[in-house]
């Protein structure tokens, strides 16, 4: 089954995500994520390990650009998702996006935000990207409001169209990584619990009832995965359209798979789920945040929805190619 | 896509345009039209991924991936071939000595003659392992007896395809054989079983004391589990597993009767689609690589049940806007969809198989 779509430059840097995150302190239940003690240090290894750069030469105005630069945003794709499925909530995504859409170089350090962030980390951000490409340095804002995943946010209405320009679906495509990295890695956790809590004298996970429902949720993450090889195809090799189709079809799925990952990953955890020692939690309320960024219309994506049978079947046909 | 499998999509369209029928969903397990499939084979549109010196042309599943989908998209009338083109022409190939290869592929590619399934029986249904029917070893073949049920087409197939028990044992899954068996063949007792919809479609075939030459064991004797099993991932992991409402939601479509609200429904239906059609045709890469993705068809054909049954409930509000043709497709529709979570393999013995592989 074509899962993400890796090159084995992307799958080390992946592996070397995850070997980092490892010894990460996650932030404390109920605190603002860049309040935790270890954040700016974090950051800073993200940083210095170049997680944030990747997409400093990408040219995410036009289509071709991104067709062009597709290994890096693949290499890109792998972090975020790395990182989700570590449970780590940084600005990476939105850096890189903001990064890439700048069209003047930007000094390392700096937490850099664009439309694409949906007012996530725009609070703490010290730069902002305008869809022009200009730059704006920022200075930290007022009271701070936060997403559910205590991520600091500014609440602000977004342009509905904003993800049908080759910057929108860029920051779409990573977005939907994060959220597939997040239900990888509570789908997980929740198998760990329930293959090793026992209970009417044998581990969870042999019950029938409890083993289908892992079942279901790992063929939602399936089928997540493949949305996403799919968009990532169209980013090489297709048509505008068939991109922005590909993308609304992610996204939509995406938002399915993240309400139904953190929901019944809940449950299969049992009430230990729910507490502040649990590390579920740092998988489940990404999944909650990332499932409503942007989507503040009933609405949205609609138009990049086909109109007639002929539009359906051309816009659901499969890329053949698969570049990578 | 592949040019070839453009120009073989443009041969479906324009033999489907030419063609008259009603388009139709589950078309695949409906009435046959023999000519029809015959024309299909005239054209060079089945068995394409067959040997050329069996009636093939020696084609990617990828091509005959092509071929399937625009027919299923057509609602055209393709139930006369499927079974014997989809897995019996494969199995043979795969399985079968050259004998029984020269006796019935060349035939089954030009859709001269129709196989019908004979897998579950009475006391066998999900728990397939358990079939009861006998083939007993004599000087000049086989006998068989037994029982099967729910034997599509049985009622106009020329042959059956029979997994019988050759021999008792501990193991339930070894002593299982493969056959052809004549349906005209003296002792074969097909009966009608008739559907819910007042239709037949299915039957229980009866064999009493059926002669079987030795040549038609199809592969090794005792081997029939872990042959039929590949043969499940080219019964279950094709296009059929979620467009056969299609032909419904394309009606609709082209009605033009959709408010935005009714649009931003179509989103999450509109990504299954495109993620299912994407599966399908990683299964037929994999086909193509000669594995058997049983856990991939397995994945597809459980959300493939999934996307049909949402189909219709996208549908079912719109109706009242939607024209006389729109509403018939909706009512054949409705009784054929609980076929797809039990024909092939029920859906939560799908979800069983994905879940034993994951443990
Ligand atoms: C339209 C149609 C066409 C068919 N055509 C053919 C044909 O041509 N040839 C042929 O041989 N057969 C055919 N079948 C039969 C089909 O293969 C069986 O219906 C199927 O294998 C299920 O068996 P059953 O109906 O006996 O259900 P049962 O085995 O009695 O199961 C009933 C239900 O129990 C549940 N269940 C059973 N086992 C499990 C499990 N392990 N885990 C979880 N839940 C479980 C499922 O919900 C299942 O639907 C056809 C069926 C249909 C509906």
């Amino acid at each position: 089954m074509s899962t993400t779509i890796l090159t084995d430059e992307a799958a080390q840097l992946a592996a070397t995500v995850a070997d980092v995150v490892a010894t990460w302190q996650l932030p404390a239940a109920g605190r603002l994520v860049p309040d935790a003690e270890h954040f700016h240090d974090q950051w800073k290894v993200a940083e210095e390990l170049g997680w944030t750069t990747i997409l400093d030469d990408v040219d995410c105005t036009s289509f071709e650009g991104l067709a062009q630069a597709v290994e890096l945003i693949t290499a890109a794709a792998a972090v975020t998702r790395a990182l989700a499925h570590a449970g780590a909530a940084l600005p990476v995504r939105q850096t890189l996006v903001a990064r890439a859409l700048a069209s003047q170089p930007i000094a390392t350090g700096s937490i850099v935000v664009s439309a694409h962030s949906f007012g996530v980390w725009d609070p703490i951000a010290s730069a902002f990207v305008g869809a022009d490409g200009t730059t704006q340095s920022r200075a930290a804002q007022g009271p701070v409001d936060r997403d559910v995943a205590a991520r600091p946010v500014h609440r602000a209405d977004h342009p509905e169209d904003l993800g049908d320009q080759p910057d929108g679906v860029l920051g779409q495509f990573l977005l939907v990584e994060e959220i597939a990295g997040a239900a990888h890695g509570a789908i997980e956790q929740a198998r760990a619990y329930v293959s090793s809590r026992v209970q009417f004298g044998r581990p969870l996970i042999k019950l029938p009832a409890v083993a289908q429902e892992l079942g279901r949720l790992t063929i939602a993450q399936l089928q997540l995965d493949e949305a996403i090889a799919e968009f990532a195809r169209r980013l090489h090799t297709g048509s505008p359209d068939r991109i922005r189709f590909a993308a609304l079809a992610a996204r939509a799925l995406a938002c399915d798979v993240a309400s139904d990952v953190a929901a019944h990953t809940h449950q299969l955890h049992g009430a230990l789920g729910l507490t502040a020692d649990a590390t579920l939690r740092h998988h489940t309320l990404l999944l909650w945040a990332d499932r409503d960024e942007g989507l503040h219309h009933r609405s949205w994506g609609v138009q990049r929805l086909p109109t007639c049978e002929v539009d359906l079947w051309s816009l659901s046909q499969p890329e053949p190619a698969h570049p990578l | 896509m592949t040019t070839r499998e453009q120009s073989l999509r443009v041969a479906v369209r324009e033999l489907c345009a030419e063609w008259d029928y009603e388009p139709r969903c589950d078309a695949w397990g409906g009435s046959a039209d023999p000519e029809f499939s015959r024309e299909l084979g005239r054209r060079g549109l089945l068995a394409l991924t067959w040997p050329k010196d069996l009636g093939g042309a020696a084609e990617s599943n990828l091509s005959r991936l092509a071929v399937t989908e625009e027919l299923l998209r057509a609602g055209a009338p393709v139930s006369y071939h499927w079974a014997g083109e989809r897995q019996i022409g494969p199995t043979l190939i795969r399985h079968g000595n050259r004998e029984l290869q020269d006796e019935f592929c060349s035939r089954l590619a030009r859709a001269e003659i129709s196989f019908a399934l004979g897998m579950s029986e009475p006391d066998a249904g999900s728990d397939l392992a358990s079939v009861r029917t006998t083939a007993t070893r004599t000087d000049e073949g086989w006998v068989i007896h037994g029982r099967k049920v729910w034997t599509s087409g049985a009622h106009f197939a020329d042959y059956l395809y029979v997994l019988a028990r050759t021999s008792k044992g501990e193991d339930r899954h070894a002593g299982l054989s493969e056959f052809v068996v004549d349906t005209a063949a003296p002792g074969v007792h097909v009966q009608p079983i008739i559907g819910m919809d007042g239709g037949h479609h299915f039957n229980e075939v009866v064999f009493d004391e059926v002669r079987v030459p030795d040549r038609w064991l199809i592969g090794t004797e005792g081997h029939g589990w872990q042959q039929v099993i590949s043969q499940l991932a080219f019964e279950r992991g094709g296009p059929e597993r979620f467009l056969s409402m299609y032909p419904l939601l394309g009606a609709v479509l082209d009605a033009d009767v959709l408010d935005d609200t009714d649009r931003a429904a179509l989103r999450v239906l509109t990504a299954q689609l495109t993620v299912l059609r994407s599966l399908s045709r990683d299964i037929a890469t994999a086909l193509d690589a000669g594995h058997s993705p049983v856990t991939q068809a397995a994945t597809s054909k459980y959300l493939g049940n999934r996307l049909e049954l949402a189909m219709l409930d996208f549908v079912r509000p719109l109706l009242s806007r939607c024209d006389g043709r729109v509403r018939a497709l909706f009512d054949a529709a409705v009784i054929a969809s609980p076929k797809s979570g039990l024909r092939g393999g029920a859906a939560p013995v799908m979800l069983s198989i994905v879940t034993k592989e994951m443990q």
